[in-house]
């Protein structure tokens, strides 16, 4: 199987404000996604995120920050500032270098055996 | 998450399904853009907005105000290919525009309003509309503008871009029209940037003009440097006819010779520079520093007697400006970047185009006009490279006294298209004959042009024929002094045996000589045109330095020959290199444009496309001959045993590369059959459609392609980075933005004056 990472994590510039968004912090706690999710026995997938980062660097390496089944989000290594989209058979890295605000996609297409970012 | 860090989530959406590569960025919310797989919006709560409900289990749950993010403006021209990197429209078209692929960066409200302007002044823009998402847009005319987007979003966050937009007036068929008539006189039928039906030509053309008009405004040392313009500490004085150089607070030994008396010799050579009183840089090579304050030339100063000049090193890579076939305006890569200037409208190319020519004109070979030391007889036609020079000079506005400085050197060019004798190298002289009709059309003395038109006049009035049909050797453009000398003082060779006998000679030197031929005899002997046509010539082996075999009996006279009357190369003789016709058909179209009209230059013109169509190419092979006529190269050239590795078309798509310097002479000649009624025009025309398409396909496709194209253009990192004379080569000389204007002239000839004259064979597609 093949992957490969492709384009764009969107980086794009600075905020003004609307609506409302989950935050987590060092104080926040665990959470987990749901379980029996019909993500987990599909093909072709992805998700898409908008988020913001303050003073991010990987709590722990491999961290998941964010799981769909085997397409997650998460840490590099604890104290880096890199993202990975990951596909637990393998998995493309996104370099972060301190921008705060992103829309962020991953997807899996294994008809083409390809994961993009 | 650890401390001091916040990971603010907006909302997070699954999907059924993938979106194809480089699509645009993930979307805002909007009511059906919710994930169907999963929705979490987090509008104060975890709950899932898909149709499968599953809310986010979290602790410690808080929520936050939503970074919002600013919107990006998009503007593009209307189906603008994906491998454009600069943007072009024609003057006086209204151009569809397109903002609606920009993003917007509000949390609810996907929609934008737009905003389109003139950043330019001046007024040249029109647009349709200023607040539509796909307004028209058009340019007025020729040259460079700005267009800018600005979008709003539903947050009021703005965003706003600048696209450069290159303006080219053109006629219906997007071939260029000229402002200026000497430029299109110089540059010729050209299409717009962008309009080529075989787009490799425009994406290369961009590619490379980049990449070497970028360097020739650098100046990036070693390569592009211009050393020889860094003066040295002190003054040199100097005497005509002295080869002494003295220094005043010189450090000759330390600059030039390493401390001692050798003198440098980096790769390419290294030369002292004095730049004289009048300005102009005379390069010498030093025979010995003698003291930090004397130096030795090898041959005696030429220039005036005069002291307090400043002096410089030329040694960083002056092998990149001088002699070799890659240097780096060898093919005329200032004509190149013109080309593209006037192709796009866009104002860089012209910058580059004219950093280049200022380098170029003062590099102390070119020194504009007088050459270098040995009087500027010590480059060949070649690597003059004047006619990008002359539409700087034109272009720029550079003074009369420009113009004067080359008058030496033109009656140098001068004599030799006017001789009486045949043409004997259909490059060089070539290039010395379209000088001199480039001079007598842009020369600012009157007196001037006259001269030289009658060079041209006396010259086609001569009764001397260059090309028939026949491609024996006399009949032939001919690259006759083609190869390297035998070295020595003498060759020997004998009628009736294989030996020939050196005096003086290093043949074991010679690389690979048993792959060579021998010729011999002075320049228009029989011996050397008219051998017999077998490989009596070819060298078996060379026992010795002072040795050859040959591998048959040396068919002619007895004979020793003398220095310069010997060739050892991989084709002696007298023949044609199919593709340099290019520069005596350069000739032949512009002294018929400066003569208002010269049937022998027409002839030649057409006659030379003609052969090239016959003799030249093999349209199954799909390549160009490296040499036809050439004794070892008939009567096949692809005979193997008889010179076919030398001569002929082989694997690969290398022999489809020579087609490149010969697309602006089919052009050429394809007008001229057409203005001038002559029946070959058809032919013509499925020619350069088939050269075109042999060479030009890139992986874009266009007539006559099949998927193969010579890949030395393309490089595997996409930057032309080793071959600086690849640029002219393809985008001057060869001139490949020419045939796709130029296999229109028979539309705009049909529709007017010669409807019913023409024969047009193959289809035309624009």
């Amino acid at each position: 199987m093949v992957f490969r990472t492709l384009a764009a994590l969107v980086l794009l510039a600075a905020p003004l404000f609307a609506g409302q968004s989950l935050e987590i912090t060092a104080d926040t706690g665990t959470y987990t996604t749901p379980a029996g999710a019909p993500w987990n026995v599909l093909g072709a997938r992805r998700f898409e995120m908008r988020a913001e980062l303050t003073g991010f660097s990987c709590p722990a390496t491999n961290q998941v920050l964010w799981a769909f089944g085997d397409l997650n989000l998460r840490c590099s290594t604890a104290g880096a500032g890199v993202l990975w989209i990951w596909h637990e058979s393998s998995g493309g890295s996104i370099s972060y270098s301190g921008r705060t605000d992103v829309l962020i996609r991953g997807q899996f297409d294994p008809d083409n055996d390809r994961l993009t970012v | 998450m650890g401390g001091g860090q916040t990971f603010k989530i907006a909302w997070v959406r699954q999907y059924a399904g993938v979106l194809p590569l480089n699509s645009a960025p993930p979307s805002n919310p909007s009511t059906g853009n919710t994930g169907d797989l999963g929705s979490w919006e987090f509008e104060g709560d975890l709950t899932d907005d898909s149709t499968y409900s599953m809310p986010v289990s979290i602790t410690g749950t808080a929520f936050g105000t939503s970074p919002t993010i600013s919107p990006v403006a998009i503007a593009i021209q209307d189906a603008q290919p994906t491998w454009q990197t600069i943007t072009v429209q024609r003057a006086g078209e209204a151009v569809t525009w397109d903002g609606t692929t920009s993003i917007s960066g509000a949390d609810v409200d996907p929609a934008l309003t737009y905003l389109w302007s003139d950043q330019t002044g001046g007024g040249g823009l029109t647009f349709s509309s200023s607040t539509a998402s796909q307004p028209t847009i058009s340019c007025a005319s020729f040259g460079e503008y700005i267009v800018r987007l600005a979008v709003t979003d539903a947050d009021a966050g703005t965003d706003s871009v600048d696209v450069t937009i290159g303006c080219v007036e053109t006629d219906d068929l997007y071939r260029v029209t000229y402002a200026d008539p000497d430029v299109g006189f110089l540059l010729g039928p050209m299409i717009m940037w962008g309009k080529s039906p075989w787009p490799y030509i425009d994406e290369r053309h961009v590619v490379y003009a980049d990449y070497y008009g970028g360097l020739a405004v650098s100046k990036t040392a070693p390569n592009h440097s211009d050393d020889w313009n860094t003066n040295l500490a002190g003054t040199v004085s100097v005497t005509n006819g002295d080869a002494t150089v003295t220094g005043s607070g010189t450090s000759f030994q330390d600059r030039y010779c390493s401390g001692g008396s050798t003198p440098d010799n980096p790769a390419g050579g290294m030369r002292i520079v004095i730049h004289d009183a009048a300005g102009q840089d005379w390069a010498y090579t030093i025979s010995s520093c003698t003291s930090q304050t004397s130096l030795e030339l090898t041959i005696t100063y030429t220039a005036a007697t005069d002291s307090a000049l400043n002096h410089s090193r030329w040694s960083d890579c002056r092998g990149c400006w001088v002699g070799g076939s890659n240097n780096n305006n060898y093919y005329d890569n200032v004509l190149a970047l013109y080309a593209l200037h006037y192709r796009t409208g866009l104002t860089i190319y012209r910058t580059q185009a004219r950093a280049l020519a200022v380098t170029w004109d003062d590099m102390p070979s070119i020194n504009s006009g007088f050459g270098a030391e040995t009087a500027g007889n010590n480059i060949a036609a070649r690597q003059w490279s004047f006619t990008g020079l002359a539409l700087w000079a034109r272009e720029s506005g550079q003074p009369n006294a420009w113009w004067d400085n080359w008058d030496a050197r033109m009656a140098i060019w001068e004599a030799s298209a006017d001789s009486t004798a045949d043409f004997t190298d259909v490059r060089e002289d070539g290039y010395a004959f379209a000088f001199v009709a480039i001079m007598a059309r842009m020369h600012y003395d009157s007196a001037e042009r006259t001269a030289s038109a009658a060079v041209l006049t006396s010259a086609l009035g001569a009764t001397k024929r260059f090309i028939t049909t026949d491609y024996k050797i006399n009949d032939v453009w001919s690259n006759s002094a083609f190869g390297a000398n035998c070295g020595g003082t003498s060759t020997t060779v004998t009628n009736g045996s294989t030996a020939v006998v050196g005096v003086g000679t290093s043949w074991l030197s010679i690389s690979n000589i048993a792959d060579n031929w021998l010729g011999v005899g002075p320049l228009g002997s029989t011996e050397r045109r008219d051998i017999t046509v077998n490989d009596t010539m070819r060298i078996a082996s060379a026992p010795s330095n002072t040795s050859i075999t040959l591998e048959n009996n040396w068919p002619g006279a007895t004979q020793t020959t003398t220095t310069g009357e010997c060739r050892i190369n991989n084709v002696v003789g007298t023949g044609t290199q199919p593709f340099q016709l290019a520069m005596g058909m350069a000739a032949m179209d512009w002294a018929d444009d400066v003569l208002g009209g010269n049937a022998t230059a027409v002839d030649e013109l057409l006659d030379a496309a003609e052969w090239y169509d016959t003799y030249g190419h093999d349209d199954t092979l799909r390549g160009a001959y490296y040499a036809r006529a050439f004794p070892n190269c008939e009567p096949d050239p692809q005979d193997l045993t008889n010179g076919g590795t030398n001569c002929g078309i082989t694997a690969g798509t290398g022999f489809r590369f020579l087609h490149l310097e010969f697309i602006r002479a089919v052009s050429r000649a394809y007008i001229a059959a057409v203005e001038n009624g002559d029946p070959r025009a058809g032919a013509l025309l499925t020619l350069g459609d088939r050269i075109v398409g042999a060479s030009l396909d890139g992986g874009f496709g266009g007539p006559e392609t099949d998927g193969t194209w010579p890949t030395e253009l393309d490089e595997t990192d996409g930057v032309p980075t080793d071959k600086a004379k690849n640029f002219g080569f393809v985008w001057c000389w060869g001139g490949a933005w020419s045939w796709p204007a130029a296999r229109l002239a028979a539309v705009t000839e049909t529709a007017t004056t010669i409807t019913g004259k023409v024969t047009i064979s193959g289809a035309v597609t624009f």
